[in-house]
């Protein structure tokens, strides 16, 4: 039987197996009906990781409501959030530099950007290094390589950084954590 | 009576997967969690314990470990509570389970990708021995100021001419952070390098959670002219099975009174004697 107990335990599990391997690609089957102007795969990772301890910013009312409704989390205009959602054409500088990256102590009170791009699998090439990598990943997704630039340029100071986790409009998913040396192709 | 899938609730789930998360986003990182009540004691493998009820699903295949044995009272408790409350199916074969949860070995089979193994651990600071305050050693980690971990070390070879430290040898993960592995003899130490599967350190009690994505940099703490050094099993065998080169343990047979070898890790044991032809 399929619940959502089971949904979001599968889900979970493919973000253990992407954030422990950067560059991965995996499709969701998460099956919900979605109100929000989100992809399936997206509202799947708010499904799985977001609840009443969670804050979280998106630029739409109407998404806002919903990830609030169906989870409880407390959504805000901050963009040092726990989480923030955003579509790859909405991003902005302000999104990266006031993102939290933890602080020397606490590297674990950052911001994981849950970014929805066009397209995984085509679009800009990316060379991909870091722990969870045996050699080096290539992987190619439609995000301009100036945003990918300044994330690593918040993740110069490793334990400080923020992750990604990047979903795209076919259902498609991949992380790549603050560890990971991102190099354009 | 009822219980919700994986004994526990939805929401303390998410808290762990969350947490994990960020564990494996900063390896050898101690990130602080919720840990929650279970119908074991506090450091008896409950922070493994969450770790594992946080990850298993309908897919899943568990192997439970104590010691290196499938057998023991904590390994079979720990698998008929995950069983019970989730239904998965369960295997001695380190190579069949998916997840395995562990107390104080890293099985004698490689980790495969995909697999992940969940280590319980007592004390995951690796600094506590020379501090007592958890704020002084999270400041201690924040400056990467490690001289603590080295002085114990460093003591030990004044005092002995060796390094003594035999479980728990303290680590160096992506050359950041110093981390406790769990009580492993120091024979598992090398196992955890550049390794193909996940590895998941909980400490229920200490409240801690920390990860070693595959391939990562782990190297024991060592100096120059005092090499970091592994238990030699080379020139003993094993009584039962005729197995040399794996973690033994000593034991004395209280007829003869004579010191023999078995090897710790039972399944792979039990494997190596059923392998056709190793009868002799």
């Amino acid at each position: 039987m399929q619940t959502m107990v089971h949904m979001t335990q599968q889900h979970y599990r493919e973000l253990v197996d992407l954030y422990s391997r950067p560059g991965e690609i995996r499709i969701s089957g998460f099956d919900t009906s979605n109100y929000s102007t989100f992809s399936d795969s997206t509202l799947a990772t708010v499904l799985t990781l977001f609840d009443n301890e969670v804050s979280f910013s998106t630029s739409l009312k109407q998404d806002a409501e919903e990830f609030s409704t169906l989870t409880g989390a407390h959504c805000t205009e901050n963009l040092d959030a726990e989480f923030v959602v955003v579509k790859a054409g909405e991003l902005t500088e302000k999104i990266f530099h006031e993102a939290a990256v933890g602080t020397l102590g606490s590297p674990e009170q950052s911001t994981t950007l849950i970014i929805e791009v066009p397209s995984i699998g085509e679009g800009q090439k990316y060379a991909l290094r870091g722990p969870g990598i045996k050699d080096i990943n290539t992987l190619e997704m439609t995000i301009d390589a100036g945003w990918m630039a300044l994330r690593s340029e918040k993740c110069l100071e490793f334990p400080l950084g923020i992750d990604l986790i990047i979903a795209d409009q076919d259902n498609q998913l991949c992380v790549i954590p603050r560890t990971t040396k991102v190099e354009v192709k | 009576m009822r219980q919700n899938y994986a004994f526990l609730d939805e929401n303390s789930k998410k808290e762990i997967r969350r947490k994990t998360l960020k564990a494996i986003a900063i390896p050898g990182y101690q990130v602080p969690f919720a840990s929650r009540e279970l119908p074991i004691a506090r450091g008896w493998g409950t922070g493994g314990l969450q770790l594992t009820l946080s990850l298993a699903g309908q897919s899943d295949t568990v192997k439970v470990i104590d010691q290196g044995s499938d057998e023991s009272v904590n390994a079979v408790n720990i698998r008929k509570l995950i069983q019970d409350t989730t239904g998965v199916p369960d295997t001695i074969h380190t190579d069949a389970a998916t997840l395995i949860q562990s107390r104080h070995r890293i099985p004698e089979v490689p980790l495969k990708p995909y697999q992940i193994l969940v280590l319980q651990v007592p004390m995951p600071e690796p600094l506590r021995p020379v501090e007592p305050q958890e704020r002084v050693t999270k400041m201690l980690h924040a400056d990467k100021e490690y001289s603590g971990a080295w002085l114990r070390l460093f003591e030990q070879i004044m005092n002995y001419d060796s390094i003594t430290e035999d479980a728990d040898y303290p680590v160096l993960v992506e050359g950041r952070y110093v981390m406790a592995p769990s009580p492993i003899p120091r024979f598992d130490n090398p196992k955890m390098d550049n390794n193909d599967g996940l590895i998941l350190l909980g400490a229920g009690r200490e409240k801690k959670i920390c990860a070693l994505p595959p391939y990562t940099k782990v190297k024991s703490l060592a100096f120059e002219d005092y090499p970091f050094e592994v238990e030699s099993f080379d020139d003993v065998i094993c009584r039962q099975s005729g197995l040399t080169g794996v973690y033994m343990d000593e034991l004395i047979d209280e007829e003869t009174g004579e010191t023999y070898y078995q090897t710790n890790d039972t399944s792979y044991m039990q494997e190596a004697m059923n392998r056709e032809g190793s009868v002799k």
